[in-house]
């Protein structure tokens, strides 16, 4: 049983027609939230890093925390190279280059990058830093398979935090602790991976053929979907 | 108020009340906390410092040069407050409405899409602005005049990739040159009723600001 750390009683926000509820307990480890396009995973994911604020409920956290938020634009980006970017995140600018694979590059322009690679910059930024609640929405995007293994190592090795996942995409994740769902605006906890896969209604397809085929994954992540997989064909 | 076409006529009546003389300024100010339910887009008091900043210099530059400052902070600060409720109160496509009411589906489409890819440009503006000062703060960066150039290299970069998108949109759906479009207003009594209080406000601020007041002779008796 992981320590609660971030707590959330009767949390709402209304926009328009759309009222979003959410109760819940996030411990240390990797959280994935999944849901349909427009259920409000994004709103809960800056709720939880506290851009916006619930219209209504709490938000209770244990002791001091450091929170960062990834989206899917880079709005963090203060330089103008890959250096100095790497030197703003009060870290050790060289272990940032080197975690993003950008050895050789650091003088090169920001702008000149590719979208992997400003996304890589941050991702290694971030989760070489000290954070206590890191929520990365859609991390996956303009990523290549090689960094997306990539991203996948680095959070294996940093799961004495809160990681909140917040992807569509399930055939690149890494090791999941808890599945949660948003449900047109409800959260509901799906529970620990991977007891909970089996009663997963809204399971996506690939899951669902496995669960059929009688081979429940041990987990999500790209590996052991893999080996259920491999498991099917012998 | 839920008639654009009302809205932009008050908006120009009491933007010129508030200009042209005090009274105006002060008057237009009421009417926003009566008819306009004193709505505005100017959610935090940074932002209202910030606007109000630049008349607030000048103003202090006209006392200091002998001119009447105060009247000049006053008639503008109600001209912004005017502006902020225009922002407050628009919907989505309001200005495509209106400028094909107005100049019909070429001239007046044109001149209605530009404004809203505008006035929806000024939406992302905002939002980046804020999301950009969030992000530097999750970052424990202190903002700084060295940052300008890579903030705002992002801003520009984004914004073009965004105008970029737009055009293939509109060159996919084969925009040339205007389109068809019909629009539908929604005109209340209250509409009407605070329009015409707009009305009133401009030509007394006329009459008290000497407008019509030309080399002593008065134009009206």
């Amino acid at each position: 049983m992981n320590t609660p750390l971030i707590r959330l009683s009767g949390v709402g926000r209304k926009k328009g027609a759309f009222t979003l509820h959410a109760d819940a307990e996030f411990g240390s480890g990797v959280h994935l939230l999944t849901g349909r396009v427009g259920s409000g995973k994004t709103t809960l994911g800056e709720i939880l890093a506290g851009i916006v604020e619930p219209d209504f409920g709490t938000i209770q956290c244990t002791g001091e925390r450091r929170v960062m938020l990834l989206q899917d634009t880079s709005y963090h980006i203060s330089t103008m190279t890959v250096e100095e970017e790497a030197g703003s995140w009060h870290g050790d600018a060289g272990n940032i280059i080197r975690i993003a694979g950008l050895c050789g590059k650091e003088h090169a322009d920001l702008f000149t990058l590719s979208r992997g690679e400003v996304r890589r910059l941050e991702l290694a930024a971030i989760l070489s830093g000290s954070y206590d609640l890191i929520v990365l929405d859609e991390p996956w995007a303009g990523l290549d398979e090689e960094a997306r293994r990539w991203v996948r190592k680095l959070i294996d090795t940093h799961a004495h935090a809160i990681i909140v996942i917040i992807s569509h995409d399930i055939t690149s994740l890494p090791r999941i602790d808890q599945l949660w769902e948003m449900d047109d605006g409800v959260l509901r906890q799906l529970g620990p991976v991977p007891a909970c896969l089996e009663s997963w209604t809204r399971a996506p397809p690939l899951i669902r053929y496995l669960i059929g085929r009688g081979e429940v994954p041990s987990g999500l992540s790209r590996e052991e979907l893999e080996e259920a997989v491999c498991r099917i064909h012998g | 108020m839920q008639d654009p076409r009302i809205r932009l006529v008050a908006t120009i009546l009491l933007s010129a009340a508030a200009w042209i003389s005090l009274p105006g300024a002060v008057l237009a100010v009421l009417w926003w906390l009566v008819c306009g339910k004193a709505r505005t887009s100017i959610q935090t008091i940074r932002s209202l410092i910030l606007i109000l900043m630049v008349p607030g210099v000048m103003g202090l530059a006209a006392v200091w040069s002998g001119e009447d400052g105060f009247s000049y902070v006053i008639r503008i600060s109600a001209v912004l407050i005017i502006a902020s409720w225009m922002y407050a109160e628009r919907y989505p496509g309001e200005l495509l409405d209106v400028g094909v009411w107005f100049l019909g589906t070429k001239t007046g489409f044109d001149l209605g899409l530009i404004g809203e890819l505008s006035m929806s440009s000024l939406d992302t503006l905002a939002r980046e602005t804020d999301r950009i000062s969030i992000a530097l703060r999750q970052k424990e960066t202190l903002l700084s005049p060295r940052m300008i150039p890579a903030v705002f290299s992002g801003i520009l970069i984004r914004q073009l990739n965004l105008a970029q998108e737009r055009a293939i949109l509109l060159t996919l759906r084969g925009y040339t040159r205007g389109g068809m479009h019909c629009p539908f207003f929604f005109s209340p009594r209250t509409d009407w009723i605070n329009g015409a209080f707009s009305c009133t406000i401009f030509l007394y601020s006329l009459i008290a600001g000497d407008f019509f007041n030309i080399a002593g002779s008065t134009f009206i008796v």
